[in-house]
């Protein structure tokens, strides 16, 4: 009744367009006082504060720099360019390069929205030139920026790594192959997209010096992810000192490589990194305070002890979570998603005997499709704005490429080897 | 050009205001990127300097309220508005009045309590740096009162009738 009473009252708050942050504290702070419980506001700010402060959390904010740098910095063209003379002979062409582009640029940026705006930038009117409908290419776009999330240096991973308290190491592995068999789920599409229609039959395939040009013109950007995961990986640096060194080699790629940010350009982009982190961190904040109240009142357990009633079986638990963070990711942004559900859904798990790790992937895998889901959706919008497409046109678009990715889904929930397979070879 | 992004139209003391706070997070930021990244190099010869481990903590906490006030500023903070969109007219401006009173009273708490924090650690030292704990936790009432100043400059911009366009611009 407790549970039920706060997510009830939470939501509605939220819902009304109330900020999320302040939606978690009244929650939080009305529960207390409705319930007549006695823990004081004081211990509740303490917990709120205490949420922004660890160390591994300083990564979100650097990697989003690190991002906004990239981005910026004149790297997305160079991926297209590489993925176009690698891949763009292939039937659907430019949709194939386009989902290459979104893995490569992914790895880079770890930002769908980013991910989806720098390419879709640049592929969209290329795509609509060439006749896809402007519907199909903002679908495309919307559904591939979204393959950013299961890449190395993933915000979703990060957040979900400090709840969680798994190995971001071993986190940011994992979600490497599911993002490469969506990626080629979507390829796979576009290839028979492209057969179907006849709109693009692919380009001529690209000379030697071609490919070493466009491969010397992007080595430098394609190189960061394998500095940082490598760093990660070989235990140079954690998690949070590999955000410092993205920084860095951001800043050296775009400001001395490529020449395409100038020093002036740097005070905007700390600003808007983190303005941007803040409003992650204060949420995270404002829900480690919330998450103190319901382990303090013992909810998770109840919870999970009515979720055993329900679900007999770990398929049965693991195919509940999927259907809620679909429905939840219909109305809310993935990292407030994953930062309200994963308190609730780590103890279940730990019950269904669910290894961690692979929960995190599958939490992410959901919430990125949330990004694309009809009405409302941050890549939806990016991609529906860049493409000047109306909404309805895109959702019937979208029916082929969301039918890929809730298959890899299943394929990524119900096989956990799918997800252990990298972090078995190289940790 | 202007080396960092204009907020909306206000008066020149809250523009001063929102100056102040977002230089300051440039500063705070750069200085964060800067100590981590050092830290890895000395990592790299063998060596630590376990101060930054917890002064990074200590300006995390600085930077995170104070970029929330700047974001409280331009009204980017996270929000489900689907439902509230579909409002118009004087419903809308009723609707994005009563979230910032809400908004307005929780600042409120977390001025006040925060203040309470502040006062109750100034004997409590943090461990490596060796300077009070308050310092940490002045972030809170000092991040809450930019960002009340800045809701409330809102408020009286919803109740003169303005647009989130006008306010925010598109």
């Amino acid at each position: 009744m407790f549970v039920a009473t706060v997510f009830a009252v939470f939501f509605l708050i939220a819902l009304a367009g109330v900020p999320l942050m302040y939606a978690l504290l009244v929650t939080t702070l009305g529960m207390i006082w409705a319930h007549g419980l006695s823990h004081s506001p004081e211990t509740i700010f303490l917990t709120f504060i205490g949420g922004v402060e660890p160390y591994i959390l300083i990564a979100v904010p650097l990697f989003i720099f690190a991002g906004e740098l990239l981005s910026q910095g004149g790297v997305g063209k160079r991926i297209v360019e590489f993925a176009r003379v690698l891949l763009g002979f292939l039937p659907g062409g430019l949709g194939v390069v386009t989902v290459a582009s979104c893995l490569m640029f992914g790895g880079v940026s770890g930002s769908a929205i980013a991910d989806t705006a720098a390419i879709g930038s640049l592929v969209i009117p290329a795509m609509v030139q060439r006749g896809y409908p402007r519907g199909f290419a903002a679908a495309l776009l919307a559904v591939a920026g979204t393959l950013a999330l299961l890449m190395p240096l993933s915000i979703p991973f990060l957040v979900y790594a400090f709840i969680s308290g798994v190995s971001m190491r071993q986190l940011s592995m994992s979600g490497v192959v599911p993002a490469m068999i969506c990626a080629l789920a979507l390829i796979a599409v576009c290839v028979w997209y492209g057969r179907k229609t006849g709109c693009d039959n692919g380009d001529q395939r690209a000379s030697a010096a071609e490919i070493w040009a466009a491969t010397r013109d992007a080595g430098p950007a394609l190189l960061m992810p394998l500095i940082i995961v490598g760093g990660i990986w070989s235990g140079v640096f954690t998690p949070t000192e590999s955000a410092a060194v993205a920084v860095v080699y951001g800043l050296g790629v775009s400001l001395f490589l490529y020449h395409d940010l100038t020093w002036r350009d740097l005070p905007r982009l700390l600003l808007n990194a983190f303005q941007t982190s803040a409003t992650v961190m204060l949420v995270i904040g404002a829900t480690a305070a919330l998450a103190w109240l319901l382990t303090v009142e013992q909810v998770a357990v109840q919870l999970a002890a009515w979720v055993q009633d329900v679900a007999h079986a770990q398929w049965l638990f693991l195919l509940l979570v999927n259907i809620s963070l679909l429905v939840l990711g219909i109305f809310i942004e993935p990292l407030p998603a994953l930062l309200l559900t994963a308190p609730l859904f780590l103890p279940l798990a730990q019950a269904f005997k669910v290894d961690l790790v692979h929960l995190g992937v599958i939490m992410t895998a959901n919430l990125a499709i949330a990004l694309y889901t009809p009405p409302v959706g941050g890549t939806l919008f990016v991609a529906a704005k860049l493409a000047k497409a109306g909404i309805g046109e895109i959702t019937r678009a979208l029916v082929p490429l969301m039918a890929a990715t809730v298959i890899v889904l299943m394929l990524i929930t119900y096989f956990p080897w799918l997800t252990r397979i990298l972090p078995s070879l190289v940790l | 050009m202007a080396l960092l992004p204009a907020g909306p139209p206000a008066p020149a003391p809250i523009r001063v205001l929102g100056m102040i706070v977002d230089w300051a997070v440039v500063g705070i930021g750069a200085l964060m990127v800067t100590l981590v990244f050092v830290n890895v190099v000395l990592h790299v010869f063998g060596r630590d300097l376990a101060w930054v481990v917890e002064l990074s903590e200590l300006l995390m906490v600085w930077v995170t309220f104070l970029a929330g006030a700047a974001a409280a500023r331009r009204g980017t903070h996270m929000t489900i508005t689907e439902f509230l969109d579909k409002l118009e007219g004087g419903h809308r401006r009723l609707g994005d009045a009563l979230i910032q009173v809400i908004a307005m009273g929780m600042l409120a708490l977390l001025v006040y309590f925060g203040a309470g924090l502040v006062n109750a650690s100034w004997s409590n030292e943090l461990t490596v740096l060796g300077i009070a704990m308050a310092w940490q936790y002045l972030a809170l009432p000092v991040g809450a009162a930019a960002t009340f100043v800045f809701v409330g400059w809102d408020l009286v911009q919803i109740l003169a009738g303005k647009s989130t366009t006008e306010r925010f611009g598109g």
